[in-house]
């Protein structure tokens, strides 16, 4: 005899009439000799007999008439969508890829010139308010270029001026040490003074 | 009409034909399975309006997928999981809606104790839980076995069972509750 919770899943099939033979056999041997399983497998068939009494839907044949060319009409509306969705999508595709192309080539532009020559780009003047928004991106970007490019060469100026200060400090004082101090001894740096060679006993050979 | 030209055909054929680029095949198989498909979206929306978009709605994804179709199930099989898997995605977890008209008849006689009856059925169908009223639906009025009604919900079969005694029990204990209600007409309308 098959336990009363398979016997209650077998009545659920049962009921619904999709239970095997062979199983059908023994639940229906147990339900002889189970009340309680028999009562609520009889309740199931109830409700679902009172479930058979729903109505049937019915939209009529007029329905029917227009199903298919209705749907034929979605089916085009949804094609046309689509091909359209598809086209702007390739569309937004290639201006995006144009744009950061003439981003990239306007970038290098006005990079190359200033390299070649030496000369210093000159900054655009900004051609619109603070609170005024860019519509190009790209321009924008290449002005933030430029200005970065400024302000590198005026950390290179600086610093270039400001060797060349320490080199004419160190000339001025080396003037300053010529003019306070008295000459250097001799052989101080290798050399023979003048002084020395007046002043020395002539040799017999010179006499 | 395409539906009786290709009358002979398989529903597979059917696809193949499909997706061979002819697009005949597939209003043969909508033709074929149209009614099938309202009936059931019908009683899991349970109004008209939302059976007949459903239904609409569903053919066209079929349309559109149908070539990526592998014919791992029958093809009406893919075509209700389509209508129930719309069905939950649209409405979520709100109840179908009982026309007043319909829920308020009240008459004499047997064919009025039919319509009361029936009208009691569609409304306790309707304020199952979603998932409870589709595999209902799939298993009593589609006639499908635990099996097929598992592969369209995709759940186990273990599953659709319980879920199909579920409904089952709710349906009973809503049903006897009408019955024994002092008004109908008042519950009906809140």
């Amino acid at each position: 005899m098959i336990p009363c919770d398979e016997a209650l899943e077998a009545a659920v099939t049962l009921a619904a009439g999709d239970v095997d033979p062979a199983r059908r056999q023994r639940l229906e041997a147990h339900l002889l000799g189970c009340a309680a399983c028999a009562g609520e497998a009889g309740r199931l068939r109830e409700t679902l007999d009172v479930l058979g009494a729903g109505e049937t839907p019915d939209p009529g044949a007029e329905y029917w008439r227009t199903f298919d060319a209705r749907l034929r009409g979605r089916i085009v509306r949804d094609r046309a969508n689509r091909r359209w969705r598809g086209i702007a999508s390739l569309a937004a595709a290639v201006v995006a890829v144009a744009g950061v192309s003439i981003w990239t080539a306007g970038h290098r532009g006005a990079q190359a010139p200033a390299i070649a020559d030496g000369a210093r780009p000159v900054p655009t003047a900004p051609s619109a308010g603070a609170g005024e928004t860019r519509p190009d991106s790209g321009e924008a970007s290449l002005e933030a270029g430029d200005a970065r490019i400024d302000a590198a060469e005026a950390r290179l100026d600086e610093a270039i001026n400001r060797l060349a200060r320490q080199e004419q400090g160190e000339r001025s004082f080396e003037a300053v040490l010529d003019e306070v101090l008295p000459a250097a001894p001799s052989g101080f740096d290798g050399g023979e003074p003048e002084k020395q060679e007046n002043d020395a006993p002539k040799s017999p050979d010179n006499c | 009409m395409p539906g009786t030209l290709e009358a002979a055909d398989t529903d597979e054929r059917l696809v193949e034909r499909f997706k061979g680029g002819d697009e005949s095949a597939f209003e043969a198989l909508v033709h074929r399975h149209r009614e099938r498909i309202y009936r059931a979206a019908w009683r899991v929306a349970g109004d008209h309006a939302e059976a007949d978009d459903l239904a609409q709605e569903s053919f066209l994804r079929a349309y559109r997928s149908l070539s990526g179709f592998r014919g791992e199930s029958r093809f009406l099989t893919w075509m209700l999981r389509i209508v129930m898997n719309l069905a939950l995605t649209r409405r979520g977890n709100r109840r179908p809606t009982v026309p007043l008209e319909e829920a308020r008849h009240v008459g004499t006689g047997e064919a009025a104790g039919r319509s009361a009856l029936r009208g009691q059925v569609r409304e306790a169908v309707a304020r199952l839980p979603p998932r409870q009223r589709q595999v209902l639906v799939l298993k009593v009025y589609e006639g499908m076995k635990f099996t097929e009604v598992a592969e369209v919900m995709e759940i186990s079969v273990g599953t659709a069972k319980a879920t199909f005694f579920q409904a089952v029990r709710g349906l009973r204990k809503r049903l006897a509750i009408r019955d024994a209600g002092p008004c109908r007409e008042e519950e009906v309308k809140t």
